[in-house]
């Protein structure tokens, strides 16, 4: 299980964010459920993605009010995410730790075989995008899952727009001869 | 400018595959779903201390001063914020020349989300599955009907244990808004996305509008004709049923 520090949240002071910023919890409700998805869709697992999401918004409780807005807000949320997802990668990579334990508790559609079905397609999806490399898989999950632009996802990330161009088709090349392969061994 | 130079998706704004991707579209898809419902934030919030939480939680109605000290925006302005973005987002809405349903707009507003949410609840299998599937749902049988909307209503029980969210839903709804004259598809993820983060709200019908431009403005205008004959059968006496006919029908 991924460490947390909720004690620490709990009793550090409220930093005030800057003129004009909405408050932790405007932005935990704007964009809380989408940085839960990217964490998920960048190889945190479902058992600690709560904990991940966490880490991210302690960043930004602790950040928030020495941001300059030089980035947007959405795209500087982002930036936070994936750095917290690569490090829970390489934290996970050291342990040898699978990403099959045990699920928390989900909201269930009203549907609990579709429910399934969906849960099932997110683990093979998350197995082909295991295949990626990690740039690749960045640009691939913020365009194509996040619908991100690509100048935001060129911003978020720091590199250059052709190159987030080069590897968004690199990752698609991939992921198609990797769901090819799949197919042709079921 | 970069709009046109980004590639097309593979997932549309509507979250379907866009290309021949065979399954791998279908995975995609499933991926773009997985969003957590507001029970589930608000238990990670309520793990991320006071500044995360809502004030008083159960509370926002209640307009307490200052109870949300510390959050650097008591809740008490954030929900007349967000109740003043909805007003003026449904102003938006409104036709032009339509002062009649301009100067009604926020109690009407609201009268007919709670109107929403009492029709939807008698028919809530189909309302959630057509949140999905769009015309799957004609097809189905009176059996299949019955069943789930038996288990619809369950999951209502259990969603109506949520706090509403006023104020998320309207942030939501105001980017749809404000994303239709430029970019539609944007505009119909962001209804998208409302759809699967408040399937209850208290906007559905400000959603179902911005829709139902959304398609128009993207040219799919037999989808938009269909949503909208379900919207005027669903709501006929509803503040936006003016507006959607002259969608269809511009000559006075």
């Amino acid at each position: 299980m991924v460490a947390t520090a909720r004690a620490m949240v709990t009793e550090a002071p409220t930093p005030a964010p800057a003129a004009g910023l909405p408050s932790p919890r405007e932005i935990f409700q704007e964009y809380g459920p989408y940085i839960w998805r990217v964490l998920r869709r960048l190889g945190v697992p479902e058992s600690d993605a709560d904990d991940v999401c966490q880490e991210v918004f302690m960043a930004v409780h602790k950040q928030l009010a020495s941001f300059e807005g030089r980035s947007s807000l959405r795209t500087w949320l982002y930036a936070i995410a994936l750095r917290r997802a690569s490090s829970y990668r390489r934290r996970a990579h050291r342990r040898h730790e699978t990403t099959t334990a045990t699920p928390p508790e989900q909201v269930v559609e009203d549907d609990p075989l579709r429910e399934l079905e969906k849960r099932r397609a997110r683990e093979t999806l998350d197995r082909l995008l295991d295949t990626l490399d990690d740039k690749s898989r960045e640009v691939f999950v913020l365009y194509e899952i996040e619908q991100l632009r690509m100048p935001e996802v060129a911003e978020v990330l720091g590199h250059p727009l052709q190159t987030c161009y080069g590897r968004l088709r690199q990752a698609r090349r991939d992921l198609k001869a990797a769901a090819q392969e799949l197919g042709g061994r079921a | 400018m970069s709009e046109q130079r980004d590639p097309a998706r593979w997932l549309d704004a509507e979250g379907q595959p866009t290309e021949e991707l065979g399954e791998l579209g279908e995975l995609l898809k499933a991926g773009a779903d997985e969003l957590p419902g507001e029970v589930h934030m608000e238990a990670i919030a309520s793990q991320l201390g006071p500044s995360f939480q809502a004030a008083g939680a159960t509370t926002a109605g209640g307009a307490s001063t200052g109870a949300a000290a510390g959050s650097g925006a008591p809740w008490s302005i954030l929900v007349v914020t967000a109740l003043a973005v909805g007003a003026i987002a449904w102003m938006m809405l409104a036709p032009e020349g339509d002062t009649g349903a301009r100067t009604g707009a926020a109690p009407e507003a609201e009268s007919a989300g709670q109107a929403e949410i009492e029709i939807e609840t008698e028919t809530g299998a189909e309302t959630g599955a057509e949140a999905e599937t769009g015309a799957e749902t004609e097809t189905k049988t009176a059996t299949e009907a019955e069943t789930e909307t038996k288990t619809a209503r369950e999951a209502e029980v259990a969603r109506r244990a949520a706090p509403p969210n006023p104020a998320a839903e309207l942030l939501l709804l105001d980017r749809a808004q404000r994303a239709l004259g430029s970019d539609p598809r944007r505009a119909l993820a962001a209804a998208r996305e409302h759809r699967r983060r408040f399937p209850r709200g208290q906007y559905v019908q400000e959603r179902e509008v911005i829709t139902i431009e959304a398609l128009i403005a993207l040219g799919r205008s037999a989808r938009a004709e269909h949503r909208a004959q379900r919207f005027l059968a669903r709501h006929p006496d509803s503040s936006y049923a003016r507006k959607i006919r002259k969608l269809f029908d511009p000559q006075p």
